[in-house]
């Protein structure tokens, strides 16, 4: 790395006097700042008959506090923006601003997250919004797939229920499962704050604690969920849809975030789909002309993992591709991987991280995320971890995380009555 | 707030930009020039796309899996792209490894192959891709609004191009349109990068500072756009679950000495969550989801679009929220504190879309290729600066005024 090496590596630890977790990296060269909250709840934490609660909370953090002015406006009209999202296992709130709109921020956040106003009338309005986002997420073939998709792969865990929920769950949800949601959950031990930019440490410290240090410490309870709860192959799933291409999905089973092989892995999604020298995009989208679009990544959680590949294709060669990625894999075990294909897999992960560590909220978002799951020395060894991969690493890995193990399918097949393609 | 760069003029009469960004990991160099939708004949739309595609498929002396192989291998990219102005080929790669990419940037630069059969397999992939807009809602509504808008002027075409337009594009349509518009003396190559600006100035020079063929012709004067005289609407009805909302206007131009004020309109009016529509189509009112307004800067002459995502038997109640908005900023002019707020996000916004060299390369290569000049990357907060609230809802009557272009799209 040329300049400041990994500025992960400069982020320092600070703890409230409730306990959540503070990490701050100053950098006096641009005068903004990134400011993330990350809440480790997310779909997995919810009682399912509630499913989709985690994402209506966030929501509503954002209606704010009848105190207090909007968060959105507060953010904005300092020239900065403010955004959030829900996925399986954690709750993100970020925020990047010019300097001078980073205290009001801290400030505004840690209303909007402590004390939410959950009035009957909002969360009535509130929940009219999210039926609308409901109904664009129904007009996306990729994000359908991926809901079956999961539903399938991890069909019987709390990973297999869609984050957004189902009309009905949604429909469930009253003010006192939010409030119930909302002291069960955002509490200083599940929460990690981030800040990355140009402020004084000093000042930004003594703030959050006025901003977050009143949140209960709660417990660090486990949902229960471990290794043990995943490793099945899904059911395959066909939806017919009036669309104009086949979606393919394939997946399989990982181990979780805190394996040992989590880099090897990550080498070998991309040397499998990263870029357009990788296996499956050479051979079955340029050499065989199969499919339109593949790529291949390790999606990881805390205890579990899928190695997914993701395809578009033409309707008549969807069930060919599927052999012909079926093989791919299988010949991830006979063809050994030779030391170009490793290397370029490494230089494109490695890439990835460069352009991710080039803005303060890449910095911010890569060892916020890791520390809410309890994996922060991933973000630090990363890089070192990645130049030691070769392809004895690969092999080894293959043979013992894909041996045997079936592959999950779910695909959108295009209705007789939509045009061919 | 914008750091400094440098300019230069080769031989060849290319304009080079150098941003030195010592603090960032990429080296990134985009090669901008006025190619775009603008200049593509009307029998040939998509033919800038589907050069700039292909342009980076093979050349000379590589394949285009050994070009991958190698760019790759690096940990780069080198990729073509286009919009409605402009067409640019660029480069990302890290920073210590920039010294070995430039030469095969140079190569795809000055010798990309066009292979007859990379043509037929991305001829293939488009028109599949022209196809699969069908699956996207609001791409099917923008498109039509963007065809009321311009009608028959090259902004009012879709970029991919069509069936037809796509299908009879050839291998010489592709070589003209290269050698027509990727010419030294009308195109710029912008840089940012943390490597040292001499070096990596001469490296540049010997590889692309020589000749490349014969001049570029003059740019031809654009065609008129002609005026709208009375609103449409347009009903269309598809197989999805939500319906959209799109109420569009002619918009200025970059040359317009409205752009800037149209900017600030456009902050207010739908420029983030705490602008008038998200507040009361959104949060008072529970009607959409999806809600907002764009107003993309275009050389000629642009669009002011408002686009709410919603149900059905929602869509009068949410356009006559619109038009109460729209009239409201027609005829009292926004607050000065609304207007500073304006100002402040949209300066914010704009310098903290400087953060990655990429986005440094790009700012400057096109405010230049757009005929600003890299400089105004700076001039333009200065510019958003001076707009009073007064100027704001000139703005407003000036566009507003005219007769929208409205699309409504139906579940059925």
């Amino acid at each position: 790395m040329i300049a400041g090496q990994n500025p992960i590596g400069d982020f320092k630890k600070f703890e409230l006097s409730n306990g959540l977790r503070v990490l701050l990296r100053t950098d006096h060269s641009l005068p903004l700042a990134a400011l993330q909250v990350w809440v480790r709840c997310g779909s997995v934490d919810e009682d399912h008959r509630v499913a989709g609660i985690a994402h209506f909370m966030e929501h509503m953090v954002f209606k704010g506090n009848p105190n207090t002015r909007d968060i959105s406006r507060i953010v904005e009209s300092c020239g900065g923006t403010i955004n959030a999202a829900t996925q399986h296992e954690l709750t993100h709130y970020y925020t990047d601003v010019p300097q001078e709109g980073l205290e009001p921020a801290v400030t505004a956040l840690g209303e909007a997250l402590t004390s939410p106003h959950l009035l009957a009338e909002e969360i009535e309005k509130e929940r009219r919004v999210i039926l609308e986002e409901m109904a664009r997420r129904d007009d996306s073939p990729n994000a359908v797939l991926w809901d079956k998709f999961m539903g399938s792969i991890y069909e019987g865990t709390p990973y297999g229920q869609s984050v957004i929920g189902s009309r009905k769950t949604l429909c469930h949800i009253e003010r006192r499962h939010l409030a119930e949601f909302h002291k069960k959950n955002y509490t200083a031990s599940r929460m990690v704050a981030v800040c990355a930019g140009d402020f004084s440490e000093r000042r930004i410290l003594s703030l959050m604690e006025s901003a977050f240090g009143n949140l209960p410490k709660g417990k660090e309870e486990s949902n229960g969920l471990n290794a043990r709860a995943f490793g099945r192959a899904g059911r395959p799933i066909v939806l017919k849809r009036p669309v104009q291409q086949g979606y393919l999905a394939c997946g399989f089973h990982t181990p979780g975030l805190s394996n040992p092989d989590l880099v090897t892995l990550d080498v070998m999604a991309d040397l499998l789909g990263g870029g357009a020298s990788s296996r499956l995009y050479r051979r079955l989208r340029e050499e065989r002309q199969l499919l339109w679009s593949v790529g291949a990544n390790l999606i990881s959680y805390r205890h579990s993992g899928i190695l997914g590949i993701f395809a578009e294709v033409p309707r008549a060669n969807l069930d060919e591709s599927i052999t012909a990625i079926q093989q791919e894999m299988d010949g991830l075990e006979k063809e050994p991987v030779t030391e170009p294909e490793i290397q370029r897999a490494k230089a494109r992960i490695r890439s990835e991280w460069l352009n991710e560590l080039e803005t303060l909220h890449g910095q911010a978002s890569l060892i916020g995320h890791l520390t809410a799951l309890g994996q922060e020395e991933i973000a630090l060894r990363y890089l070192k971890d990645l130049e030691t991969i070769d392809g004895s690493d690969i092999q080894a890995t293959c043979l013992d995380i894909l041996k045997d193990k079936p592959m999950t399918v779910a695909m959108i097949r295009p209705k007789n009555n939509s045009k061919k393609s | 707030m914008i750091l400094p760069f440098l300019k230069r003029k080769l031989s060849n009469h290319l304009t080079v930009l150098y941003r030195h960004t010592p603090k960032n990991l990429m080296a990134e160099i985009q090669l901008i020039f006025p190619g775009g939708q603008l200049r593509e004949p009307a029998a040939l739309g998509g033919l800038s796309n589907f050069t700039m595609e292909l342009a980076v498929k093979g050349t000379q002396k590589r394949s285009y899996r050994e070009l991958c192989e190698v760019i790759e291998s690096l940990g780069g990219s080198i990729w073509g792209d286009d919009a409605q102005d402009y067409g640019s080929l660029n480069l990302s790669v890290p920073a210590e490894e920039a010294e070995r990419a430039l030469p095969l940037f140079a190569e795809v630069v000055l010798e990309s192959a066009f292979p007859t059969e990379e043509i037929e397999k991305e001829k293939k992939a488009t028109l599949a891709e022209i196809k699969s807009k069908e699956e996207h809602p609001f791409t099917i509504a923008y498109e039509r609004l963007n065809g009321l808008l311009f009608g028959d002027h090259a902004y009012g075409k879709p970029g991919l191009g069509t069936r037809e337009t796509v299908g009879r594009i050839s291998r010489n349509d592709i070589l003209r349109w290269k050698e027509t518009w990727l010419k030294p003396d009308q195109a710029v190559l912008s840089i940012a990068a943390p490597l040292a600006p001499d070096r990596t100035l001469k490296s540049l020079k010997a590889l692309l500072g020589n000749s490349w063929g014969r001049q570029g012709p003059q740019l031809p004067a654009a065609k008129p756009l002609k005026a709208l005289r009375q609103e449409k609407r347009v009903k269309l009805e598809k197989r999805f679950q939500q319906a959209y909302l799109l109420i569009g206007f002619r918009a200025p131009g970059l040359s317009s000495p409205l752009y800037p004020q149209t900017k600030i309109l456009n902050a207010l009016l739908g420029g983030g969550m705490s602008a008038r529509l998200f507040q009361e189509i959104r949060e008072k009112r529970g009607l959409a989801y999806d809600v907002g307004s764009f107003y993309p800067t275009r050389l000629l002459a642009s669009s002011f679009v408002i686009h709410v995502g919603l149900q059905p038997p929602k869509i009068k109640k949410a356009e006559a929220c619109v038009h109460k908005l729209l009239e409201d900023l027609k005829t009292t002019a926004p607050k000065r504190e609304q207007v500073e707020e304006a100002k402040r996000y949209i300066r914010g916004t704009y310098f903290m879309d400087h953060q990655t060299n990429s986005r440094k390369a790009f700012y400057m290569g096109w405010w230049e290729i757009l005929g600003k000049g890299a400089a105004y990357d700076s001039r333009y907060a200065e510019e958003i600066e001076r707009v009073t609230p007064e100027s704001v809802k000139e703005a407003a009557q000036e566009i507003f005024e005219q007769p929208p272009q409205i699309v409504e799209l139906h579940p059925n």
